[in-house]
């Protein structure tokens, strides 16, 4: 069996290829997952689709109330706007992803899509609340990220859609992010957790906490959250030291013990951090 | 089934043939026959198989060789030769930075690639540059010296 | 005549610029250049241990572009291959010991093609029960891993070794402190970025099989595999081009593609090239032994050591392969210090999983993490300072090691020098800066250690062959590999300063056994003072000659005369030369041989091999490693703030390598310390791939501060030791007691992650404190 391989420069191209091939393509970018299968030979796809030559998608730009992160944005993108550099927990997450050469072509849009577990731009993301805008040949939707993921490398993209663009609000600038892995580089972490807190004369307006490494994908960490919210903020995260969060589910491994131990810690630190960050 | 490919080899246009799913390390290697692109892993882990994309250094061994259709890919042999030393090549060979030597295209490439971005580059930012590329050798001690001096040497 | 030497001189060495400019050609470049080259790929099992009922190669077989399948049954020679022993089957027949035993063997045209016919073959196999624990293998009735092994008979046991000296029951039931502990060490892999290949042509016209190869000796590799092809040595040439990393491993590891492309290629007719992918290389090669002591260290409470008894079982896996490592570990049983009695003994055991081989160290860098760790805990048991302790401990001239051999000041004795430097360098009597954050305890460790020179052996010397030609240049064929070590630059520096010829007219043949006699492997830290004395001693015979024929010339008498930068000049009066080109000319004229072989062994070893008493190392390398850390105890995450490393190495030949070499093995020492660790579930490798296998970073690392001490060996060439080795063997326990002094926690077993320091914080009862909290709360008590 051969592949067609597709380099489109517009959306409206890749979105009129994809229209026609549907699940039977991938959708690949930086490639620095999905390419490790196709050269072992797990993976011969009947049609690939690279986007990385879409100009437009590869923009980081304001939209209302929120920072376009392009669908073809590389983490090294990200790291060099000052749009995305206004949220340091972002940057937090996304330079600490793979290696250099990783990050170069690497994209946030591809992390979200292929659903891994231990995704540390798509946890970060969903800690900001970001919406994903995935869009087709015959219309365009908008998908919260906390409800983008059904399972490990399964999403509500369809086949015939193509993810255009993560939408950051902008109300999310004050957070951050934490991450415990074994080695300070190219290390896939054992424990994320992302926040954004909106504080208001101390008090916790809003919080949303992300889980990342202690489930099949990333998740929301609601129970957190709602002890947070309507609290003076330092109360709040006092009241969270040692709470090991009811959302975190680490699959049984060796290294389960850890992220049982290490949780409470990081999910408060990071908490503190982004408090901080809020003034608080 | 192939498709034609066409993009910029150290500087000159190249035109080949390649199954869809061929990655740019086996096309540079097995196509063209330069060695000094380095296979350690293919899992994108190690930086052996680092090259210069449109001057960034990237892996080869996780990009599809159709995916660089119109690009610049230098590799280590774009770089100098043995007349035409380049400067972060010469600050390698001058420090001692050099033992098995498989990690060192990768290497310079990266330091290349980070030079050309910051010209003067503190300790910590050679070592996050340098952080995806395995030594198995040197304990990065001697390599990070060797970036410090081809920045000197390059942007006085 | 000035008196330039190239000796101590950091000469820029001749592979470096061929390196930097991706043109050196490593095995995998040359087989690029070779367009008929066959590709051969090998079956492994999915089990660890199993029965092999049945192979059906037919499918296979009929695969377009395949161009031979071989099974157990199709052999041109032994089945049987190994460095140490020929116990390691070519081809898996009726059993599997481990899952990189191959079941079969495809060559063809490419790859793809290759491994689709691999993905063909049908075995059924009966699933054997994976005997994977050491100690259950050795009660009597557990079966036998090796029905019939070349050398272990009827037991699971590969080597074992005894040391004993004095009366340890006596000795350890009068001292004052006795500690006793349970240590384990991890297996660790050699992670060398190049993955073992080769490349075997077999000559048409002499019958001579080329194999272009990777290993330490290609006399070794060729001893180790002519039995397998059933050729003679003689029509079995190995050449080993500059080699990608190997650290130990492919001293045989590389023999498993070496093996597979020499029985296909002699099937075949033709060319074939075999290499392993990462994983391969992760799952099937050699790697360093796990190991499980329990030590016993007896002392008086004024801190002097009374006694070391230790029990030791190294886990061998399926084949011998390098396997001296019960021996290592009980001759250096106690330590770099002063142990009147001991009884250390050591065995290593079959099991079905892969096999250990030699990796860095050989067994001492097991030894030096379980005698350093102990050292801290006595200091602490005695209240006393790791370096007070050591230094009342430390062998001194004319003082014996547990073996019985003398440490004498003439081999080099840097020792206290290395301990010294390292205190100084990181400032061991200041107290360590703490952390303003409440999260953070600091600490400082630090580890001494040695290291013999060479492989201890009755049969350890070396040989070379050196050829003057008509134009002064020196051409040396000496069998040293160039890993990476910087082998040829330090043998040229050494061949230079002998023969009295400026460094660029010497040119080295390395490592091809057509062209080079036997000089034992490039391990056991020993090229520089084995070869390098074999060939001063080569270009002594030469310069001998030379001058005897100057002396005719000049009309002096030869004793007189002396040769530097290619000129013969008499020595009381330096306007009395001739070119060495004049001396050479005359001799050729006169049919006086201009080449030689040049021999060097060290002196003989006295051994008691029911005590383990003997003289085994002509020269220790010693060495200091003092390192400072930052620990979180939120999170277990600890830091390497500073690492001081201090090593006697005699003399260094070329220093910028021989820091290399420092610098190089530390951090393979650190790796092992804070993140290596080969992993096997149901003796199936997990750890096969460099996302799962960590080793450092760039960024794991502070900036390596290394101290050169130079202690002159006189039996070494210029003074020089080893150096390849002993690096590697400070840092884990440095590091182990930099986390006691940290977090007041010991640890007994490697490697020491975040996930296991945070574990113990949370199951330490008392507040985590360091030192000087620790101090604190004492004072008040007092």
């Amino acid at each position: 069996m051969a592949t067609v391989f597709f380099l489109p420069n517009t959306v409206e191209e890749a979105c009129s290829i994809l229209e026609e091939w549907g699940d039977d393509a991938i959708i690949t970018n930086g490639g620095t997952d999905i390419v490790i299968d196709i050269s072992k030979g797990n993976l011969i796809p009947h049609a690939n689709v690279c986007i990385w030559n879409i100009n437009e998608l590869h923009q980081i730009k304001m939209d209302g109330d929120y920072v376009r992160v392009g669908g073809a944005a590389t983490y090294k993108e990200m790291m060099n706007s000052s749009l995305t550099k206004e949220f340091p927990g972002l940057i937090e997450a996304v330079s600490q992803i793979g290696s250099p050469g990783i990050r170069q072509v690497a994209t946030l849009a591809g992390n979200i899509c292929t659903a891994a577990p231990a995704a540390d731009g798509c946890t970060m993301a969903m800690g900001l609340d970001a919406q994903i805008v995935l869009k087709s040949a015959t219309g365009e939707r908008i998908v919260p990220l906390s409800h983008m993921m059904i399972g490990r490398g399964k999403t509500k993209r369809r086949g015939n859609e193509l993810l255009t663009a993560i939408l950051i609000p902008t109300s999310k600038k004050n957070c951050a992010y934490g991450r415990l892995a074994r080695r300070r580089a190219s290390d896939i972490a054992k424990v994320m957790v992302g926040a954004s807190l909106e504080i208001e004369d101390g008090i916790c307006t809003r919080a949303v906490v992300s889980l990342g490494a202690l489930g099949p994908v990333p998740c929301r960490a609601y129970s957190i959250e709602q002890k947070l919210e309507g609290k003076p903020i330092r109360t709040g995260i006092e009241q969270l030291r040692g709470v090991f969060p009811e959302e975190a589910k680490p699959r049984i491994s060796q290294f389960k013990r850890y992220k049982e131990q290490a949780l409470p810690t990081l999910l408060v630190r990071t908490l503190e951090l982004a408090a901080q960050r809020g003034g608080a | 089934m192939a498709r034609p490919v066409q993009f910029f080899l150290n500087d000159r246009l190249e035109t080949v043939e390649v199954d869809e799913n061929e990655i740019l390390i086996d096309t540079i290697r097995e196509r063209f026959r330069l060695c000094g692109t380095k296979e350690g892993c293919r899992t994108g882990d190690c930086g052996t198989c680092t090259v210069l994309l449109d001057g960034r250094a990237v892996r080869s061994c996780l990009i599809l060789t159709c995916a660089v259709e119109g690009k610049h890919i230098t590799t280590i042999e774009g770089l100098g030769n043995a007349t035409n030393v380049h400067p972060i090549q010469q600050a390698f060979v001058d420090v001692g930075a050099v033992q098995c030597g498989f990690c060192i295209p990768g290497m310079v490439l990266t330091a290349k690639s980070l030079l050309d971005e910051n010209h003067h580059p503190t300790e910590h930012e050679i070592r996050i540059a340098l952080s995806g590329n395995l030594c198995r050798c040197t304990g990065y001690e001697k390599i990070i010296q060797a970036v410090q001096l081809a920045s000197q040497r390059m942007y006085p | 005549m000035k008196r330039d030497t190239v000796i101590g001189s950091s000469l820029i060495r001749p592979d470096a610029l061929a390196k930097v400019q991706g043109r050196a050609p490593y095995v995998a470049d040359i087989k690029l250049e070779k367009r008929d080259c066959l590709i051969g790929r090998a079956l492994f099992p999915p089990y660890a241990h199993a029965k092999i009922l049945s192979i059906n190669t037919s499918r296979a077989e009929a695969l377009s572009g395949v161009e031979v399948v071989m099974t157990a049954k199709d052999l041109p020679g032994l089945n049987g291959y190994g460095a140490a022993a020929l116990d390691k089957p070519v081809l898996a027949d009726k059993i599997v010991r481990y899952q990189g035993d191959p079941v079969a063997f495809v060559a063809a045209c490419d790859k793809k093609t290759a491994d689709k016919a691999v993905a063909l073959i049908e075995v059924k196999y009966e699933p054997l029960f994976p005997q994977t624990d050491p100690k259950e293998n050795l009660k009597p009735e557990t079966p036998l891993i090796h029905e019939d092994h070349p050398m272990s008979k009827g037991t699971n046991i590969s080597s074992s070794w005894r040391v004993e000296r004095g009366n340890v029951i006596a000795a350890l039931s009068r001292s004052d402190i006795v500690l006793e502990n349970d240590f384990e060490t991890q297996i660790v892999d050699h992670a060398y970025l190049e993955t073992d290949s080769c490349i075997a042509e077999p000559d048409p016209v002499t019958g001579i099989l080329h194999l272009i190869t990777q290993g330490h000796s290609a006399q070794l590799n060729c001893r180790s595999l002519a039995a397998a092809f059933g050729l003679p040595h003689s029509k079995v040439h190995v050449t080993i081009p500059i080699v990608g990393g190997s650290f130990g491993g492919k001293e045989d590891s590389n023999l498993e593609v070496s093996v597979m492309a020499g029985v296909l290629a002699l099937k075949t007719g033709k060319s074939v090239f075999c290499e392993y992918t990462r994983e391969e290389s992760f799952r099937n090669t050699g790697k360093r032994h796990a190991t499980h002591s329990h030590r016993k260290l007896g002392a008086t409470k004024e801190g002097i050591l009374t006694a070391v008894a230790a029990d030791i079982t190294v886990n061998k896996g399926a084949y011998r392969s390098i396997d001296p490592i019960p021996q290592r570990m009980t001759m250096y049983g106690g330590g770099v210090y002063r142990v009147p009695n001991a009884l250390v003994e050591a065995r290593s055991v079959f099991t079905n999983q892969v096999y250990g081989c030699a990796c860095r160290g050989l067994g001492v860098p097991q030894a030096m993490f379980i005698i350093e760790s102990q050292m801290d805990d006595l200091a602490r048991r005695l209240n006393m300072d790791p370096v007070e302790l050591r230094l009342k401990n430390i062998l001194r001239d004319g003082d014996t090691m547990i073996t019985g051999q003398a440490i004498k000041k003439s081999q080099g004795l840097g020792l206290e020098k290395c301990i010294q430097a390292v205190c100084e360098r990181i400032g061991w009597d200041k107290p360590l800066e703490q952390s303003d954050d409440p999260s953070i305890r600091r600490g400082r460790g630090i580890a001494t250690i040695m290291y013999g020179t060479g492989t201890g052996y009755p049969t350890d010397g070396a040989h070379c062959f050196l050829n003057l030609q008509m134009d002064g240049s020196l051409m040396v064929g000496i069998a040293t590999a160039e890993l990476g070590q910087g082998g040829i630059i330090a043998m040229t520096q050494i061949a230079s300063e002998a023969m009295g010829i400026p460094y660029n007219m010497v040119s080295v043949n390395y490592s091809d056994n057509h062209s080079s006699p036997e000089a034992g492997a490039t391990v056991a830290s020993r090229s520089t003072v084995f070869h390098g004395n074999a060939i001063i001693n080569g270009c002594n015979i030469l310069k001998d000659r030379m001058l005897c024929c100057a002396g005719q010339i000049l009309g002096e008498d030869p004793r007189d005369l002396d040769i530097r930068e290619g000129i013969v000049y008499t020595r009381q009066n330096k306007e009395r030369s001739i070119p060495l080109t004049e001396a050479i000319k005359f001799a050729f004229s006169s049919q006086v041989p201009l080449t030689t072989t040049g021999s060097w062994y060290p002196p003989l070893n006295h051994l008691d091999p029911i005590m383990g008493q003997d003289t085994r190392m002509h020269t220790y390398t010693y060495g200091a490693q003092a390192v400072e850390i930052s620990v979180d105890i939120g999170t277990g995450i600890y830091t390497l703030d500073r690492c001081v490393s201090a090593f006697d190495v005699g003399k260094a030949i070329n220093p910028m390598c021989v820091e290399g070499q420092i610098e190089g093995g530390v951090t393979q020492g650190i790796g092992y310390a804070m993140m290596e660790k080969f992993e096997l579930r149901n003796a199936m490798a997990v750890t096969d791939t460099y996302h799962t296998y960590l080793i450092p970073t760039s960024m794991d690392l502070p900036k390596l501060e290394t101290i050169l001490v130079e202690e002159p060996n006189e039996l070494g060439p210029f003074g020089a030791k080893g150096i390849g080795e002993p690096p590697v063997t400070a840092a884990a326990p440095a590091i182990r007691n930099a986390l006691f002094d940290a977090i007041d926690i010991p640890f007994y077993s490697l490697p020491i992650t975040p996930i296991d320091v945070l574990d113990a914080i949370k199951k330490k009862k008392s507040p985590v404190v360091n030192r000087q909290e620790r101090a604190a709360t004492k004072n008040l008590e007092k």
